[in-house]
């Protein structure tokens, strides 16, 4: 209901009083800054040619269909899998999508009795040290895996640091750590890192 | 020698009272204008349509069709404007030559058009060939607007309720009104000015614009359709029509109005063609026991029910329980059961079932006694589509028990609603009870929430009204409270049996003051905390002053009644019906920061409604009548109508007795501090001995400025915003006028009206001079001055 409407009509004859005008600005002024709505523009009013440029968004990103090869003894976090590093202009909240899939080169399945103990791999995003998505401890049973994780964090302006780290290892018996399994890399494709930061 | 006066200044003026001996500040009458923070009184606003008018040649058949999706701006091949003869006839300043002119502008506009160009450049070229046009024959016309202007609202039928209310902490706000072709629309600024509504729609994609879908309307004195919001939703009801609940997005019906069917169940048999039902036994799932020691088979059996939902999470009761169904285990394998599910009314999302456990307990014997009508959760069918459902859960599975009496049907012919304390209230005007939902379930209705509130004799409940720790139930003879909380139940009491409301929508709460309300006695207040708090909480009569005024509504009417705050002039606005009219024609405005009355007449509306945001605007539902034009109408302090008519300031000051009513005095001067508006003047007339003309057929006059030192000061029409002037001040200035009521004669009260035309006015007070005591004796100019005096002593000398 941001329709507004003036409420002072000056009349021939009468004294000119600036507040004549002021009181119709302020009418108007009072609308600014976020007030107008549906009843001042239609649906599909806007296309995307008339908004400005990251108005509502900005979207960083990225992609590379290179390898990447984890060490098989990689048995604490490490960087690389992805990474990116922007500065935010903006107040808002920042969506991290991380998809790619990995081969385990030595799987423990019925196809291949060379290997006699599972691996394991854990993936992690972390925005700025803070952890936003993991893909907690994928079993290696099978050759190829596909992994998607997604995260959510409220960000301030500055920079800001989205780094994919990941981790792989052979589980403990008791399945309370992961120790180093030395006959297996873990191989990455398709990785692909999308962060989006949407204006609060 | 100057002639000895008294001076008698009357400051600050108050508002109406028309008693017969009334305080010298109060007033006869006040119409038309508004008390001011600053302590004064200046002329009201008025109202004008909501949107602004329209070219008809530029706007397109789609456009102007009634209910088709606004499009934008797309001139067509323009025909002569066919409604020159409704404009003729609601503006009869329309003259012939610029009814010539404006077709002669069409014709030039649709020679144009012939022409292949953009919209826009189209459009443009149209603009400005009419207003090129010479408007001759029409001397006060400044634009073409004031003879070519369409309005939307022509085309709509009249509105008869509006209801404003807000999602999202306010940030979507609607006004939606019903029509009397019985339809229900939103206001939708950008169709405007064409078309700036749209049509609300059904769940099943029914528009309600009075032909797919109806609204009740009614020539009678109704109070028509109560909203009230809950949980960013608002609820519709009138007692006649589906109770309606508006998301946003689309109107679905409030509650369930039925029980869901009763379900048959049957067992899963090979040999019931009709069904699939492949799977008939289970080893590790299904109903009831395993037959266990020497029993080869065993008995169990099973009740249904089934319950709706909507897809606010609103449960319909259930219809009863189906047929028994039995079936016969073996020591390793257990029944399934196919259940017939019912399907729900538009609206509903899911299904419920619930299920008995088995009434056999594992030696055989029946429990159907003790726990035949437990039923607990089975599952949810989460669509109104699925026609079967197999159902393989053993007694342990069962969810939790199905209480019956915590769900309810909607009740019919409610009229009144409200939301107190997470709970929805529903009262119908015929009967003497409130009924409540559960809590946080504004459409579940227990069948056990009920409260009978006083008696029939006390009439019928004509409004619900939740405030401070009470919900208020008014009757035409009662007012009580209803308090408590949902999980310690709800109580009434009585507040009162003498008074009651008699207009369910005169209600309306002024800011730290109290309900106000109309009575067959006059407007009442009810205040206080409605607590034991030591605040004395009783109803007040307020409307004494305006008595004269309030003999002359219509009271049976009184359901048309309307009423709202006015929140930017701080007021209580009451529209009444007077006179015998039936729809309200008459507003009293009560100016809550000083309790003081005033009028406006001719302000026919059929409702009113304020806003709620930071915008507090008035929107008015306004019919055809000499006065109005039909049409949702804003209210706005600086219109000088109120549709069809001027606004036209007056205040006329109480009879003011100087001395004792057996004395009298002559009035001399009459100075009135009003602010300076300009050139514009102010009258005053007065009338003596409460005559009933006006002491001077024409009423004295003085410009609203101080003749010396606001000589020079700029005027609208004649000023030009250059160095040549600067900006002035509007302030209070006295403005002398000089009068005698010698022609009168002896003057023992005198009343004085002061107005201006339909131009401003502020008055701030006012000053008499007047001649007043005791007539001197008669003196002898030779006592006075010297010389013999014959005081008869002489004829003893």
């Amino acid at each position: 209901m941001a329709f507004v409407y003036k409420q002072l009509t000056a009349a021939d004859s009468d004294m000119v009083d600036p507040e004549d005008f002021n009181t119709n600005m302020r009418e108007l002024a009072g609308e600014f800054n976020g007030m107008l709505d549906r009843d001042n523009f239609k649906e599909d009013q806007f296309g995307e040619t008339e908004v400005a440029r990251y108005s509502f968004t900005r979207v960083y990103s990225h992609d590379t269909a290179d390898g990447y090869t984890l060490d098989a003894d990689t048995t604490s976090f490490q960087n690389g899998i992805s990474y990116k590093e922007f500065e935010a202009t903006f107040d808002g909240i920042l969506i991290c999508e991380w998809s790619g899939y990995v081969e385990f080169t030595n799987p423990k399945s019925p196809h291949n009795t060379a290997a006699t103990t599972a691996q394991v791999l854990t993936i992690q995003m972390k925005v700025n040290g803070n952890i936003v998505g993991q893909v907690f401890r994928v079993s290696g049973g099978r050759y190829r895996v596909p992994l998607y994780m997604v995260g959510a964090i409220p960000v301030s302006p500055g920079r800001v640091i989205v780094e994919v780290s990941a981790m792989t290892g052979e589980m403990e018996h008791d399945k309370s750590k992961i120790r180093a399994r030395p006959d297996a890399d873990v191989l990455f494709y398709d990785r692909n890192l999308v962060v989006t930061h949407r204006r609060r | 020698m100057s002639i000895k006066t008294s001076k008698i200044r009357v400051q600050p003026l108050r508002g109406m009272d028309d008693r017969w001996v009334a305080q010298p500040n109060k007033a006869l009458v006040i119409k038309d204008m508004t008390w001011t923070p600053q302590d004064s009184w200046k002329q009201s606003g008025g109202f004008g349509y909501a949107v602004h008018g329209y070219f008809a040649a530029l706007v397109s058949e789609k456009e102007l069709s009634y209910t088709a999706a606004v499009v934008s701006y797309r001139p067509t091949q323009p025909d002569l404007p066919a409604d020159i003869a409704t404009r003729k006839e609601r503006d009869s300043d329309l003259s012939d030559e610029v009814e010539k002119t404006v077709r002669r502008t069409a014709q030039v506009v649709s020679s144009t058009s012939q022409e292949t160009k953009t919209d826009e450049t189209l459009k443009q070229q149209r603009v400005d060939s009419i207003r090129k046009q010479p408007l001759s024959g029409k001397t006060d016309v400044e634009s073409i607007d004031d003879v070519y202007l369409n309005y939307a609202y022509e085309r709509q039928a009249e509105p008869i309720s509006l209801h404003w209310f807000s999602q999202f902490n306010g940030g979507i706000q609607w006004l939606l009104y019903e029509t009397s072709d019985n339809g229900l629309y939103q206001f939708y600024g950008s169709g405007a000015p064409v078309t700036p509504w749209k049509v609300l729609h059904y769940v099943n994609a029914k528009p309600i614009d009075g032909t797919s879908m109806e609204r009740r309307v009614s020539a009678s004195p109704w109070s028509g359709t109560n909203f009230c919001t809950f949980a960013g939703r608002v609820y519709m009801v009138n007692g006649h029509d589906i109770p309606l609940v508006f998301d946003g997005k689309k109107c679905t019906r409030a509650g369930y109005g039925q029980h869901a069917m009763v379900s048959s169940a049957v067992v899963n048999e090979n040999e019931t063609p009709s069904l699939d039902r492949s799977l008939t036994k289970a080893t590790t799932f299904g109903l009831g026991h395993y037959a266990y020691g020497t029993a080869t088979t065993i008995d169990a059996t099973f009740s249904y029910k089934v319950t709706f939902l909507n897809e606010r999470g609103q449960e319909s009761p259930s219809g009863g329980s189906s047929t028994s169904v039995s079936i016969e285990n073996s020591t390793t394998q257990r029944r399934l059961v196919t259940v017939e599910l019912p399907l729900g009314p538009e609206g509903t999302v899911a299904r419920r079932i619930y299920r008995t456990q088995n009434m056999y307990d594992a030696d055989g014997v029946s429990r159907e006694q003790g726990f035949g009508n437990e039923f607990y959760s089975v599952d949810e069918v989460q669509d109104n589509i699925s026609r079967y459902y197999v159902d393989v859960h053993p007694d342990v599975n069962l969810g939790s028990l199905h209480t019956e009496s915590f769900y309810g049907l909607w009740p019919a012919r409610a009229d009144r609603i409200a939301a107190f304390k997470n709970t929805m209230f529903l009262a119908n005007s015929e009967e003497s009870i409130v009924t409540y939902s559960g809590a946080r379930k504004p459409e579940e209705f227990p069948r056990d929430n009920e409260i009978h509130v006083g008696d029939s004799i006390s009439g019928p409940v004509t409004a619900l009204y939740p405030t401070k720790n009470s919900l208020v139930v008014f009757k035409s003879r009662g007012v009580y409270l209803i308090k408590g909380d949902p999980l310690n139940g709800f109580f009434p009491f009585t507040l009162t049996k003498d008074v009651g409301c008699i207009a369910p929508k005169s209600l309306k709460e002024i800011p730290g003051v109290g309900v106000c309300f109309l009575a067959r006695e006059g407007v009442f207040i009810l205040q206080g905390a409605l607590e034991n708090t030591g605040t004395i909480t009783g109803v007040t009569r307020i409307g004494q002053p305006i008595e004269t005024v309030l003999r002359r509504i219509n009271y049976g009417a009184a359901e048309n009644v309307r009423s709202c705050i006015n929140f930017r002039d701080r007021e209580y606005w009451l529209h009444v019906p007077v006179d015998g009219e039936v729809y309200p024609n008459m507003l009293l405005k009560f100016h809550y920061e000083v309790g003081e009355w005033s009028i406006s007449e001719d302000f026919v509306v059929r409702d009113v409604v304020c806003t709620e945001d930071h915008r507090n605007y008035i929107y008015l539902a306004c019919q055809t009548t000499t006065s109005t034009n039909k049409g949702l109408m804003v209210y706005r302090s600086g219109d000088t109508k109120k549709g069809r008519v001027d606004i036209t300031p007056l205040y006329q000051t109480s009879h003011l007795a100087v001395g004792n009513f057996y004395s009298s005095f002559d009035v001399v001067r009459m100075q009135v501090m009003a602010v300076g508006y300009g050139d514009n003047v102010l009258s005053a007339n007065f009338v003596v001995n409460r005559e009933l003309t006006d002491a001077y057929v024409v009423s004295r006059t003085s410009k609203q400025k101080r003749p010396l030192e606001d000589k020079v000061a700029p005027i609208y029409g004649a000023a030009t915003l250059d160095t040549t002037y600067t900006f002035a001040e509007h302030r209070p200035v006295p403005l002398r006028f000089d009068v005698t009521a010698m022609h009168k004669g002896l003057v023992g009260e005198i009343s004085f009206t002061f107005s201006s035309g339909t131009k401003r006015m502020q008055l701030v007070g006012y000053q008499i001079e007047v001649r007043l005591g005791a007539a001197r004796e008669f003196v002898n100019l030779t006592e006075l001055f010297g010389g013999s005096v014959f005081d008869g002593s002489s004829l003893t000398r």
